[in-house]
C-alpha cells in the first residue's frame, strides 16, 4: 500500500478510525507514523489545555510605555472594567452584528451580494448610476471588533472606492490603504473621518495588483508610513 | 480513542460567520514585523495588542500568579523592544521570537522563586523546595489556542468541533452543511497551520 494521504493522517491524529487497511499501514510505516505523531502534538496541546487567552490588565501596558518612554497611548481595544487583578478575555469571536439597517440599503446589498457572488453587478446610486465593479467585506483583525464594507464604483471614466465603518473605535486617526496580496507594497488613499468616505482611485492603479483594502489606526506622530496597526481588512473581488 | 456519540437526529445546523481571512491576518503580521524591524516606536503598541494575550497567558499558566505574569509580560515587551536588533525574521517569526523571550523570562522567574524558596526554607528547616515547571506544555497549549483563534471561520469552527466536541469529520460536515471533502481539507490545512505555529516556537532564542 502507498503512503497515507495527508487528510487521512490528519483525521488519524484527531483520533478518527481510518479503517483496518490504513491502520495496518501505520503499524509498518515509520514515515506516516511520524507525521501522525507530529500532528498529535497539536491535538494533545489543544485538548489538554485549550485555555481562553487572557488579556493583561491595562496598567501593564502603561508600565511598558513608561519604562520605554513611549507616549502613553493605550491600546485601542476597550479598557476592561476596573477589577484589580482580573484580566479580560481576548475579544476574538463574534463581533457585534453590524447594524446594516441603519445605513443606505444599497451599501448592504452591494457588500453582501458581491461578497458572496464575487461578480460585478450594477447598483443604482441614485443619479447618476455608478456601477459597483468590486467590493469587499471588511473583517476585524485581532484586538478589534470593527466591521465594515468597501466597494469600488465606476463613475464615468474613473473609479471611486467607498469605505464604510459604522462604528470605528480608534485611538489616533484612520487611514485607508490598498495593499498587494503579500502586504509588501501599499498605496495610501487618504484619511477616513466619521464612518464613511469615498476616495478617487488614481487612474492607472491596478486593483488586481493592490486588491486588499486595509484601514489602519495611525498615531499623530508625523510619520506617514503605515503604523502596522490595522483594524479591518478585506480583499476586493 | 474516545467514545463517539452520534448526533441526535435534527441536531441544529451551525451557521458559520466570516471573519478576517487567514491570509489577511498573515499580511497584517507582515506589516507589524516590518514596522518593528524598522524600529518604529508605535509598533510596540501594535505588537502588544496582537501578542500580549499570548505572552500573559503563557506566563499566567506557567507561574499561577497574576502579579508575576504581569511582571513577565512587562519584561517581555520591554526586552523585545530593547533587543529588537537581535530579531531575525529569517530565523523565526515575531510571534515565535516573543514566545522564546517569554519562555526565558518565565524560567528566570521560576529560578528566582526557587532561590528565594530555598533561602526561606533553609532558614526555616534546611529543606529544599522544588518548583514544578510544566512550561513546555503550557507554551504548546497557549500557542495552539492563539493559533486556533487566528484561523478565521469556517476553519476555526470546524477545528473546534474536531478538538473539543470530538466530532468525526462526517458529523462535522452534517452540522455545518459543507461537503465532506471540504471539511476534510479544512481539517488537514488547519492542523498543518497549527503544527507550523508550534514548531517555529521550538527554535531556541
Amino acid at each position: 500500500m502507498s503512503h497515507l494521504d495527508d487528510e487521512t493522517i490528519a483525521l488519524r491524529a484527531l483520533g478518527e478510525d481510518p479503517g483496518p487497511e490504513a491502520l495496518a499501514h501505520l503499524d509498518g510505516c515509520d514515515a506516516c507514523r511520524q507525521e501522525v505523531t507530529a500532528l498529535e502534538r497539536v491535538t494533545t496541546a489543544a485538548r489538554s489545555g485549550a485555555p481562553e487567552l487572557e488579556r493583561p490588565d491595562e496598567h501593564v501596558w502603561d508600565r511598558v510605555a513608561a519604562e520605554l518612554g513611549l507616549a502613553p497611548v493605550r491600546p485601542s481595544t476597550d479598557a476592561p472594567e476596573a477589577g484589580g487583578t482580573a484580566a479580560t478575555p481576548l475579544p476574538v469571536r463574534n463581533p457585534r452584528p453590524t447594524p446594516w439597517w441603519r445605513r443606505p440599503a444599497w451599501v448592504a446589498a452591494a457588500g453582501f451580494a458581491l461578497g458572496v457572488a464575487g461578480t460585478a453587478v450594477a447598483f443604482s446610486l441614485g443619479e447618476p448610476e455608478a456601477p459597483v465593479v468590486a467590493s469587499a467585506e471588511l473583517a476585524p483583525l485581532p484586538g478589534h471588533d470593527v466591521t465594515g464594507t468597501a466597494a469600488v464604483h465606476q463613475v464615468d471614466d474613473h473609479q471611486v472606492l467607498r469605505v464604510e465603518l459604522p462604528d470605528p473605535g480608534n485611538a489616533g486617526y484612520l487611514e485607508v490603504w490598498l495593499l498587494d496580496a503579500d502586504a509588501q507594497r501599499l498605496v495610501s488613499l487618504g484619511i477616513l473621518t466619521g464612518t464613511e468616505a469615498s476616495f478617487d482611485l488614481p487612474p492607472g492603479l491596478d486593483l488586481g495588483e493592490f486588491p486588499v483594502v486595509d484601514v489602519s489606526d495611525e498615531p499623530f506622530d508625523g510619520d506617514p508610513a503605515h503604523s502596522g496597526d490595522s483594524i479591518v481588512r478585506g480583499t476586493l473581488s | 480513542m474516545s467514545q463517539r456519540v452520534g448526533l441526535p437526529s435534527g441536531a441544529p445546523r451551525v451557521t458559520i460567520g466570516r471573519s478576517a481571512r487567514v491570509e489577511d491576518l498573515d499580511a497584517t503580521t507582515a506589516l507589524l514585523e516590518r514596522a518593528f524591524l524598522e524600529g518604529r516606536p508605535e509598533s510596540v503598541r501594535s505588537m502588544y495588542e496582537r501578542f500580549s494575550p499570548l505572552v500573559f497567558t503563557i506566563a499566567l499558566r506557567s507561574l499561577g500568579s497574576v502579579v508575576d505574569a504581569e511582571d513577565v509580560t512587562q519584561q517581555v515587551f520591554v526586552a523585545a523592544w530593547r533587543g529588537r536588533a537581535t530579531f531575525d525574521l529569517a530565523r523565526a517569526p515575531l510571534q515565535a521570537w516573543l514566545v522564546g523571550i517569554t519562555r526565558n523570562i518565565v524560567a528566570d522567574t521560576h529560578a528566582r522563586r526557587a532561590r528565594e524558596g530555598r533561602a526561606a526554607a533553609a532558614a526555616r528547616t534546611g529543606a529544599v523546595e522544588q518548583v514544578a515547571d510544566g512550561s513546555a506544555q503550557v507554551v504548546d497549549q497557549v500557542v495552539v489556542a492563539q493559533a486556533i483563534e487566528d484561523l478565521g471561520d469556517p476553519q476555526r469552527t470546524i477545528i473546534r468541533m474536531a478538538f473539543f466536541d470530538e466530532l468525526t469529520h462526517v458529523e462535522i460536515a452534517d452540522r455545518v452543511g459543507l461537503p465532506l471533502g471540504t471539511v476534510k481539507s479544512h481539517i488537514r490545512r488547519s492542523l498543518g497551520r497549527l503544527r507550523t505555529r508550534l514548531e517555529v516556537t521550538d527554535v531556541p532564542s
